[in-house]
């Protein structure tokens, strides 16, 4: 894996470094979704539960 | 369930719309219009199903064009994402979608269909053709009657900004699955200029988006409003909505653009671009396998996190990065400040 990869929480060791602090809504997650398109119909975030995006209502 | 890696496929330049801000055809971009054929189609598949392999993730389709309904060969390749049981959208046009039509795609597995508005009426008629905004009104149920989620994508600059607080009634009352919206990517030093919007505007905008958006939710709206523009994390950072985890690692990238992470654009002709919005081809996919191309040198170009030369000083690097395609499109360089990025640092 490159070196900027493993900086990447999803990618990287440390997955599960981080708590989340979530919003009722939270930002689309850093993996899995196009740049022209709404997100993945399941939130499944790519980010563990890093960054948050366990959004119940994200389609 | 893996997480999921996110593929934009455009199989087709064939449309029948040109509008005026689509990146397919800026600039004389795209003077011949190319279709990717059946056996390479299925190449590609193989390409990205082994990449998600070896990266441990789910391949998730978004099937785009021109429009991809168009292509000669889309309902075997329809039929090839649901063998393979893939889950897959399209980002498509309305006009050639019926009750049939949405019918099939739902039983070839296609779980979304995002139609694009920009603005209402007059606007969006202007940008893209005439009847182009009352033929995609009427599909939002014939997509959502078959079984899909219909997504409403619109593009916001500063020709259309104040269409929005009508646009977002309109969803809502319409029901739309989805509904988000990304910055308009400039093509051009001039177009820059002319679709500019300051960023103090944009974070008025934002604030108007948040307020209609929980109005709409009290009201038991059932649309999904999504924070798509990774300046959403600014906005909600600032007004408490989203708080910096306390055990956070200040050089580890947690969220925000996908760029070189979570998605890769590949085009009609194979060609592989770490993002379709800014010119950014790191190979092609039938010299080149997609998982070495995403490990590759070209790629790692797309994630020098160091390099963002204003959110490198800023808290919210490891979620937020704005929009790097929006930057090179005003400036030629996705680490400088994104234009729209009303945050001192």
């Amino acid at each position: 894996m490159s070196e900027m990869l493993n900086r990447v929480a999803a990618f990287g060791a440390d997955n599960g470094a981080c708590g989340t602090a979530d919003p009722a809504e939270t930002p689309a997650s850093a993996c899995g979704s196009a740049c022209g398109a709404t997100d993945p119909e399941t939130p499944a975030s790519a980010c563990g539960s890093a960054c948050g995006a366990a959004d119940p209502d994200k389609k | 369930m893996k997480p999921y890696f996110a593929f934009q496929w455009h199989i087709t330049d064939t449309c029948d719309q040109r509008c005026k801000h689509c990146y397919i055809f800026a600039e004389d971009n795209c003077k011949a219009l190319t279709e990717m054929s059946f056996d390479k189609m299925e190449k590609v598949l193989e390409s990205c199903e082994d990449m998600c392999d070896k990266l441990g993730r789910t391949p998730y389709f978004y099937i785009t064009g021109g429009d991809p309904i168009l292509h000669k060969d889309f309902w075997k390749l329809a039929e090839k994402l649901k063998d393979n049981t893939i889950r897959w959208a399209i980002l498509g046009n309305p006009f050639h979608l019926n009750d049939e039509i949405c019918q099939k795609l739902y039983d070839y597995g296609c779980v979304k269909y995002q139609l694009s508005l920009d603005g209402m009426e007059q606007i969006h008629d202007s940008f893209r053709k005439s009847g182009s905004f009352k033929t995609t009104i009427e599909k939002i149920a014939c997509i959502k009657n078959a079984g899909m989620f219909c997504a409403i994508m619109a593009t916001v600059s500063s020709a259309n900004i104040s269409d929005f607080p009508e646009l977002i009634d309109l969803c809502a009352e319409k029901e739309v699955d989805v509904f988000a919206f990304g910055r308009y990517c400039p093509t051009s030093g001039q177009k820059s200029e002319e679709y500019h919007i300051e960023p103090e505007e944009y974070h008025n905008f934002l604030d108007m988006c948040y307020h209609k958006f929980q109005e709409h939710k009290k009201n038991d709206c059932k649309t999904t409003f999504q924070y798509k523009d990774h300046l959403w994390t600014l906005y909600l950072y600032e007004h408490g909505l989203f708080t910096i985890p306390e055990n956070h690692d200040p050089d580890l990238i947690y969220d925000g653009c996908h760029c070189a992470i979570g998605h890769m654009t590949i085009l009609p002709t194979g060609d592989v671009y770490a993002c379709r919005r800014m010119e950014s081809k790191i190979g092609n996919v039938f010299e080149k396998s997609m998982y070495d191309l995403f490990v590759g040198a070209d790629l790692e170009e797309y994630r020098q996190f160091d390099k963002f030369e204003k959110c490198g000083k800023c808290e919210l690097r490891g979620y937020c990065r704005g929009c790097p395609a929006v930057t090179y499109g005003y400036t030629g360089n996705m680490y400088a400040a994104d234009p729209q990025c009303w945050k001192e640092v």
